[in-house]
């Protein structure tokens, strides 16, 4: 399927230093990209760049078919000609007018007659559950329901591409959670080609078909929801996206197994010796690698087990319990790890464990 | 035993639980109010009254006056082109400085609010030894280059009068739509592009739209200020024959025989015409007011206007020079010569005209100590006034004070000078300086309060309740906490009032007698004798106005450097 938005080669400069540096990406028709990442990682120019609220230095956007911006023949679209809807973070509803109004607003820009701008509105207000509040004065609105006039807002021209910006930071973590799930309805529903950006790692894995996680202005990673936390590349991406132990070692053999294992030892600054066995995932194994174990990614024994294959001793130094499993902060010879336990036993400060890593899913990374 | 005497002990003083804060509140109020009314009222008596009898008279004698129709439709023509005029200057300045990113933003941004500083008097008179026929400075320019002289700008012209009067307004205006500007949330035009919304069309429906509240407060402002304005109309209307309102009110007041029951009903009619402004203004906003809403989070991107930010620059920067900087240059010019020969020449230098402004005119040292005592009594007034009214946070106190605040800005100043006058002719301060600094502290009280409640409402709440929570009392809470945080605020708000309170005019002219004359008088009483020592006057007022900002802004310093935060 040929890619609906192609951004290729985008570069754009703010004050001597390059907010976004040589991105690269395609987005197929009717998908949610989750553009990911810290603040300042240049997410949000790239939305921007698209948009043609930024003008970019060098790189290429095509919608559609249609070259929108190309930095190297001087082509930009103006923002209102490139046929777009956008939600922004502060939700952007005008002061001024009633939600009736704002949602009217791309129309009445497309000269729409006024009975087809009616029943549009209309619908749109419906979708976003506000069928009734057209009257109603924009400021009057809670911050969801603006967030719903904006949605509505955004939606109502049916736009070739919907642009996200951020826009359930500003609402509370219950609210979010719901505007979640019908953002994601919405989209679904009405087929549109969306791009969102955000810094929130849950709400990126949870709507996005596909994920691009930033870190200074470039892309670290591309993928899955799941190929992101099982398999990251780089430790920006498994530090972004759940929780992360990192152990250094060094790997028996140069090249990984014929089922995709390698065997890596682990020295601890004591001197004492372990061999573990993970996945080899990415990482070049001529030198050191970095090996990537989830909280989840263990099994914990309070006595010792049968077997000492990929097991690592440790006292506990601090456990919470949760109700649904038990946060432990375990310290090994080789690094300070946090773990789940979800067995019975109470483990209090200074018991010593055996974590048992998961050779299935543990992964080897570059070093650092 | 012991529970009872430790009970005696923690009971407080009945005094305590009466709320100063609300005692000072109420009792400011009652003071403003009677400040305000009762001089209103007596005017409104005035009117109606002939004699000691009542009667419709001075309305009689309005409607058989030959030329106060015309009067009426300049002082409109006069008022609304001055406020279009402040607003096509003042908001496209304020929205280079706010929204662009224009270079020197911090120069543009002083030179924009320069003719706040300046009494439009000395505006007029520069303007006048520049366009004035023959012997002006352009028009001799211009007759030189073989431009016929019939077609010359007459700086007597109601046009002249409007342009002139818009220059010198246009910084109320630039004020108002830069802090409604800078408010405004960005992302707020972006949806609107991206929406479909060309540059244009979100400028006209998404940034006036969304600023019409704070650029039309700004506007009648203007206006009401213009239909009470004095300077402009003495300076230029009565040489060219364009008499307005003020100007009837002022000649039926000074002239002899005086028509005291026709002025105050002329004041009607012009508060009339201002009403009408306030009420157009109401109907077209209701009560509608959009800064309250502003997104969290965003950025204030400045606009990217690419190599138009120096053409904006250059525009900004000749506007200023050629409106405000030159025409006063021109004037400095003039004081430095023994007569002015249409330009500077350096065999005319001296400074004849310094020293007999100084020293030889006794009214002028006079002027000057009667304007910094006066002023500065006023501005303190007026910000200690302001610093216990706004301490109410309750609603009711606040739409009180809303009204209270808006009466006096409702009457225009000339009217507003006639009407203390009537309140205070048979009174012993009537001929003194206090019913000058009278009409001062109630004239621009608006000024100082509304400075001080932004400042005011800067400071949350909770950190006076949290002194409380921690076991100050209301005066220590107040004195320790609330105070230092004011400080600045409070220093800068007094200053503000101070030099516009220097500036004003309008109503000074009629309070001020025999030994009561303030700087603004001055220019007034050398603008048609010696316009040479007006404007050596104008150089002495502004290094004095230099003086007084850089004393109360050490001061200031002074006082506020331990809770630089």
């Amino acid at each position: 399927m040929a890619a609906f938005v192609a951004v290729s080669g985008l570069c754009k400069q703010f004050d001597d230093a390059w907010a976004v540096d040589d991105v690269n990406f395609e987005v197929e028709e009717g998908k949610l990209l989750v553009l990911l990442g810290p603040s300042g990682c240049g997410k949000t120019t790239t939305l921007r760049c698209i948009g043609g609220l930024e003008r970019p230095e060098r790189g290429e956007i095509v919608i559609d078919g249609e070259r929108v911006t190309d930095a190297a023949n001087g082509i930009f679209l103006q923002p209102e000609a490139r046929g777009m809807g956008m939600v922004a973070q502060s939700y952007a509803i005008w002061p001024h007018m009633n939600v009736f109004e704002n949602v009217a607003f791309p129309l009445r820009m497309r000269k729409k007659g006024s009975r087809e701008i009616k029943e549009r509105v209309q619908d749109s207000l419906n979708v976003v559950q506000l069928g009734e509040l057209g009257t109603r004065n924009a400021t009057d609105l809670s911050g969801g329901q603006q967030q719903r006039v904006a949605l509505a807002r955004a939606i109502v021209a049916r736009p070739k591409v919907l642009l996200f910006d951020e826009p359930l930071s500003n609402l509370d973590a219950k609210l979010r959670e719901d505007m979640r799930y019908l953002l994601k309805d919405i989209q679904r529903e009405i087929n549109i080609t969306a791009i969102y950006v955000t810094h929130d790692q849950a709400e990126a894995m949870a709507l996005g078909d596909e994920l691009l996680v930033m870190n200074k202005g470039k892309i670290e990673q591309r993928g899955s929801a799941q190929s992101l936390y099982s398999k990251p590349r780089t430790h920006f991406v498994a530090n972004f996206i759940g929780i992360a132990n990192i152990v250094e070692g060094t790997p028996h053999d140069r090249s990984k197994s014929k089922d995709g294992f390698v065997s890596i030892r682990l020295k601890s600054d004591a001197g004492e010796i372990r061999n573990i066995r993970v996945l080899a995932g990415s990482a070049d194994l001529r030198g050191q690698v970095s090996v990537l174990v989830r909280p989840e990614w263990v099994k914990i024994h309070t006595e010792s087990p049968y077997t000492d294959e990929n097991v690592i001793e440790g006292r506990v130094f601090k456990s919470q319990y949760l109700g649904d499993r038990t946060e432990l902060l375990v310290d090994t010879s080789f690094c300070r790890m946090r773990v789940w336990y979800d067995g019975p036993d109470e483990l209090e400060f200074g018991r010593t464990i055996h974590i048992e890593l998961n050779e299935k899913k543990c992964i080897a990374l570059p070093s650092r | 035993m012991a529970n009872k005497a430790a009970n005696r002990a923690a009971a407080p003083h009945f005094l305590a639980n009466v709320r100063i804060d609300k005692v000072a509140f109420w009792l400011a109020a009652a003071v403003i109010s009677a400040a305000i009314l009762y001089p209103a009222s007596m005017s409104v008596f005035a009117a109606f009254t002939e004699a000691g009898k009542f009667s419709l008279g001075g309305f009689k004698r309005i409607f058989e006056h030959p030329s106060i129709g015309k009067e009426i439709i300049t002082t409109i023509i006069f008022a609304s082109g001055s406020t279009i005029g402040a607003t096509l200057i003042g908001v496209p300045l304020a929205w280079v400085n706010a929204r662009t990113d224009v270079p020197g933003r911090r120069l543009l941004e002083v030179l924009c609010v320069i003719p706040l500083f300046i009494s439009a008097f000395v505006g007029a008179m520069a303007w006048r030894l520049l366009l004035v026929p023959r012997a002006g400075m352009i028009s001799r320019l211009l007759t030189d280059w073989g431009w016929p002289p019939e077609m010359l700008p007459d700086v007597y012209s109601i046009t002249s009068m409007i342009l002139i009067q818009s220059i010198f307004y246009s910084p109320f205006m630039y004020l108002y739509a830069v802090a409604s500007l800078r408010q405004m949330d960005p992302s707020l035009e972006e949806v609107g592009r991206i929406h479909g919304a060309s540059h244009w069309q979100t400028l006209r429906r998404v940034t006036i739209a969304v600023n019409a509240p704070a650029l039309l407060s700004g506007m009648v402002l203007v206006f009401v200020f213009t239909v009470g304005t004095l300077e402009i109309p003495m300076a230029l209307g009565v040489a060219g024959g364009n008499y307005v309102l003020a100007t009837r009110i002022w000649t039926l007041m000074s002239d002899y025989p005086q028509d005291l029951t026709m002025a105050a009903s002329v004041g009607m009619l012009a508060i009339l015409i201002a009403g009408t402004g306030i009420w157009i203004q109401r109907r077209i906003i209701g009560d509608r007011s959009f800064t309250t809403v502003t997104g969290k989070g965003y950025k204030a991107k400045r606009i990217n206007l690419g190599k138009g930010r120096w053409v904006a620059f250059g525009l900004v920067l000749g506007y200023v020079t050629i409106a405000v900087i030159a025409p006063l240059i021109v004037l400095v010019l003039v004081g430095l010569q023994k007569y002015w020969a249409g330009f500077f020449r350096i065999d005319l230098f001296t400074l004849d005209n310094f020293r007999s402004v100084m020293f030889e005119y006794d009214v002028t040292r006079r002027a000057i100590v009667n304007s910094l005592i006066g002023c500065s009594a006023a501005a303190t007034i007026a910000v200690f006034l302001s610093a216990i009214l706004s301490q109410t946070r309750s609603r009711r106190g606040e739409s009180l004070m809303g009204l209270l605040v808006l009466l006096p800005i409702a009457i225009p100043g000339a009217v507003f000078g006639m009407m203390v006058l009537f309140a205070f002719v048979r009174t012993p301060i009537y001929n003194t300086l206090y019913i000058i600094i009278f009409a001062y502290v109630i004239g621009y009280f608006y000024l100082a309060y509304r400075a001080i409640y932004s400042v005011r409402m800067s400071v949350h709440e909770e950190l006076e309740q949290s002194a409380r929570i921690h076991g100050a009392s209301w005066w220590q809470s107040t004195y320790k906490i609330l105070l230092p945080l004011l400080k600045p605020g409070i220093f800068s708000a007094w200053l503000m009032t101070f030099v516009v309170l220097v500036r004003e005019f309008s109503s000074v002219m009629f309070l001020y007698r025999n030994g009561t004359e303030v700087m603004s008088v001055v220019f007034f009483l050398l603008m048609e004798r010696h316009s040479a020592r007006l404007a050596a006057f104008m150089a002495i007022q502004t290094i004095i106005l230099l003086i007084v900002m850089v004393v109360v802004q050490r001061i200031s310093y002074k006082n506020s450097e331990t809770i630089a935060v």
